[in-house]
């Protein structure tokens, strides 16, 4: 991936950040390029109604953690309507769902809980940051949240504002099915890449 | 309970020694654990619940997990800024943080703002209480399957978002009450369009009513359930519907009035039982009362100014800023430094949706708060909740968390 | 935008005291004469300070005292006046349901010699106290004596340092890697290396040395 991460021989850089992964970084899939399964044209087929299925029912976890997650409640219920992009079926176990909106800021002592939740969830699987607290801290920058959740899991979409309104939350899950659609992969996981675990983290 | 439900990383947890148990309920206790991530927990509220069979014999809450570090982040900031992080702890009902916060302000500056902006947060505030009020209708009614309750609330609620979108451009964290008055004049349109909710929702209110109040799958599931006593609710400094579902008759606007509440006229509903169906029945003839103060204040409501005249307190507008020599030096120094109130401290306590939200606020006569701490009401409801859920079987858990309405960023701060 | 009219302002309200307050003050000068260290009045509240080791005492006399009935206790905070000696405040905000009296009771505690303080726990007067004594315990480290469950309530139970404290900084704390965030089972022993704190600095990242024993939890329930 060409992250060097490697700071044992020289002397530590004090301003190091502590994410590694930045979104400049994230791979993305050039425009034009072709999965991995070109070559067999079935399966090229059968893989595009696979994608399509996938972006047009994505299950979130509900996973609301402070104000964000009643925008997201409103996102669901009868004004902004989440559903007419199949994303209404806010599941409560993390076994039936394949999105998790993180919706709100995540505390140093929530932290494993939210990757715990993340492991459990079946692959594929997507992680939208919603709100500024989600995303990088928001106001809060102090010792007790964690300054963005892609410290934490690997963030497919940032969606900014304090709260951010449901639709711009549905825009971000558009923007969502578009790179499902484009098979953009996701991030790398931040633990892989800084060589963390959490505790309950499988792998 | 469903068995699939997620479950944070398990935590062994003996039933203490002191509990007077005989040996087979030793034997046959189980310890569950419900939350931090629970659909039904409104929050981050994490319950250690020890079952036997399906009855609960011991609940110990263990909050923390939305913990923010409002205080410490205000400590940091000035007055002025600390605002915007009101609006965060209690996040169904900014505008009424924001209200407590500025009139806590307001007192340590020993100033009061102008009757129209009275009036304006009397407004703001009851419109916010109503709103508050049909997200916990809402998600509690979800809590115990009545779907279609939530869909009603939450686009009775939009209204009212959009009356607040419209006074200052944002649908939740305003800060649009701000110490010293509001952030600019109420609109033009504002009292239309709080008229035209006044008069459709108690309309809407007759529907909920038509939905739950005599639903007997709601008052089998609610009424009874989660009790608490008038004198257990004191002794855990419960306050707000939670107090006065079990007779007691304490609302802050009534009991100390605060910011022109004493000019209105309103009742205060009072239950007998303290059971969710009275905290129920208690939140919603609140919101008859709430409609009745908003229409008196907007009856009232005098023209004049919104902010005190104190340019070092409130921002000066725009166009004298380019124009006026003194109004740009207030500018730069009211947003570079802030003002600074005498060395004191204030204590103000308001009725917020949930209870009792008081702000206490301590200045060294500099520019930033030396100490902002509030009280949450929410903090002390979680603190009664294994009263009343002890004893309880395992389902009515969820009721009785719906009632009492906490909101976990209140709780954590 | 409508003009801001010129019209005269309503006069600063004064702040009188309340009455009951005053027959607080009254009443604690005589029972506990010695007790009452300081009165104070700003804005109309009354700010009685009052010996550390008395609170229990006079709280419980305060609640029972027909006149008064202080029988809600509104909150209770700290705050951490850092250069001062004694250093803490511990602030009771009492109300009476009954009698509608209200008064703010203050404790000073904590010296050089003593950077953990100890104040006498008034949960046997309101139950509502373990909360908040609970989490002043947390974020300012004052220790309340007779406290049936004295734990960290906001941080995870691992945490070293005591963040409203005004020595501890706002930010800039880099949490070991992995940070567990409490899920340790408290009767497990803390794996090495957890529950310290980086700072950062100029000249690097410099490892502060532990104030105290680095967490050993408190089983919950067994604080007594």
């Amino acid at each position: 991936m060409g992250i060097d991460n490697d700071t044992t021989e020289r002397r530590p850089n004090p301003w190091a950040p502590v994410q590694y992964v930045t979104n400049a970084q994230t791979p993305r899939a050039p425009r034009g390029t072709q999965p991995p399964e070109a070559g067999n044209i079935i399966l090229t087929q059968v893989n595009k109604v696979l994608d399509w299925s996938r972006r047009s029912s994505l299950w979130p976890v509900s996973f609301g953690l402070a104000c964000c997650a009643i925008e997201m409640m409103s996102a669901s219920a009868s004004r902004w309507d989440i559903s007419r992009f199949g994303a209404e079926v806010f599941r409560a176990s993390p076994r039936q769902a394949d999105l998790m909106i993180v919706a709100g800021r995540l505390s140093v002592k929530m932290a494993p809980v939210l990757r715990h939740i993340y492991d459990q969830m079946p692959d594929p699987k997507w992680v939208i940051a919603m709100g500024a607290c989600a995303s990088c801290g928001g106001v809060f920058n102090n010792y007790a949240i964690v300054q963005g959740v892609d410290k934490v899991v690997p963030v497919d979409i940032f969606v900014p504002g304090c709260p951010p309104t449901p639709d711009m939350l549905i825009y971000g899950l558009n923007q969502l099915q578009e790179k499902i659609a484009r098979r953009m992969p996701s991030p790398p996981d931040p633990l892989a890449v800084t060589g963390q675990t959490y505790l309950g983290s499988e792998g | 309970m469903q068995l699939d439900e997620p479950q944070a990383p398990q935590q062994v947890l003996q039933v203490e020694e002191s509990e007077q148990l005989d040996e087979r309920t030793r034997r046959d206790t189980m310890t569950i654990n419900m939350g931090p991530q629970h659909p039904s927990t409104h929050g981050v509220l994490r319950l250690i619940l020890t079952l036997d069979g399906e009855t609960i014999i011991k609940a110990l809450p263990d909050i923390g997990y939305l913990h923010t570090g409002i205080e410490k982040t205000g400590e940091g900031k000035s007055y002025f800024q600390t605002l915007v992080l009101t609006d965060r702890m209690d996040y169904l009902a900014p505008l009424c943080n924001n209200l407590a916060y500025s009139l806590a302000v307001e007192k340590l500056l020993g100033v009061e703002v102008p009757p129209r902006a009275q009036y304006a947060r009397v407004v703001l505030a009851e419109l916010q209480r109503i709103a508050s009020h049909l997200v916990w209708l809402g998600s509690s009614a979800i809590d115990l399957g009545a779907q279609s309750v939530f869909l009603y609330c939450f686009r009775e609620r939009e209204i009212i978002l959009d009356i607040f979108e419209l006074c200052s451009g944002v649908r939740m964290m305003t800060s649009y009450i701000m110490p010293g008055g509001l952030q600019a004049d109420l609109p033009a349109s504002f009292d239309k369009r709080v008229r035209d909710f006044l008069a459709l929702f108690p309309s809407r209110l007759r529907e909920y009513h038509t939905l739950l109040t005599n639903n007997r799958l709601w008052v089998d599931r609610t009424k009874g359930i989660g009790k608490i006593s008038a004198a257990d609710a004191i002794a855990y400094g419960c306050s707000g519907a939670v107090l006065r579902a079990s007779g007691v008759a304490y609302d802050v606007r009534k009991a100390f009035p605060y910011g022109g509440y004493e000019r209105f006229d309103f009742d205060i509903p009072v239950g007998s039982n303290g059971d969710v169906y009275d905290r129920y029945l208690v939140r919603m003839l609140e919101m008859d009362q709430s409609l009745r103060i908003i229409r008196q204040a907007l009856d009232g409501m005098p023209e004049g100014r919104w902010q005190v005249d104190d340019n070092k307190i409130v921002p000066p507008h725009k166009y004298e800023i380019s124009s006026n020599m003194e109004a740009l030096i207030h500018h730069f120094k009211l947003y570079t430094e802030g003002y600074r109130p005498p060395a004191g401290e204030v204590y103000v306590r308001t009725e917020s949706p949930k209870g009792e939200l008081g702000v206490y606020l301590a200045s060294d006569g500099g520019p930033k708060p030396y100490r902002f701490h509030v009280r949450a009401p929410s903090f002390a409801h979680v603190q009664a909740l294994p009263l009343m859920i002890e004893g309880a079987l395992i389902a009515d858990v969820v009721a009785a968390i719906g009632s009492i309405d906490i909101v976990l960023g209140e709780v954590d701060r | 935008m409508a003009e801001q009219s010129n019209a005269a302002q309503p006069q600063p309200t004064a702040w009188p005291p309340q009455p009951l307050a005053l027959a607080t003050v009254t009443f604690l000068q005589e029972r506990f004469a010695d007790a009452v260290l300081e009165v104070v009045e700003h804005r109309g509240e009354t700010t009685i300070t009052i010996a550390p080791e008395r609170i229990a005492d006079i709280c419980a006399a305060l609640r029972d005292e027909p006149s008064l009935r202080y029988n809600f206790l509104a909150d209770i905070t700290a705050v951490d006046w850092l250069e001062r000696e004694p250093r803490y405040d511990v602030v009771y905000h009492l109300l009476s349901l009954e009698t509608r009296a209200v008064v703010r009771l203050k404790l000073r505690i904590g010296d050089e010699d003593t950077p953990d303080p100890e104040a006498p726990s008034v949960t046997a007067v309101w139950p509502a106290a373990a909360f908040y004594e609970r989490e002043i315990y947390d974020l300012f480290g004052i220790r309340f004596a007779g406290h049936p469950n004295l734990t960290r309530i906001m941080l995870p139970p691992d945490w070293v340092g005591h963040p409203l404290r005004k020595d501890y900084p706002q930010t800039g704390i880099v949490l070991p890697s992995p940070h567990w965030g409490g899920q340790i089972p408290f009767d497990q022993p803390l794996p090495t290396g957890t529950g310290k704190q980086t700072l950062r600095t100029p000249e690097g990242r410099e490892e502060s040395p532990p104030t105290r024993e680095p967490g050993v939890p408190h089983a919950p329930g067994s604080g007594q």
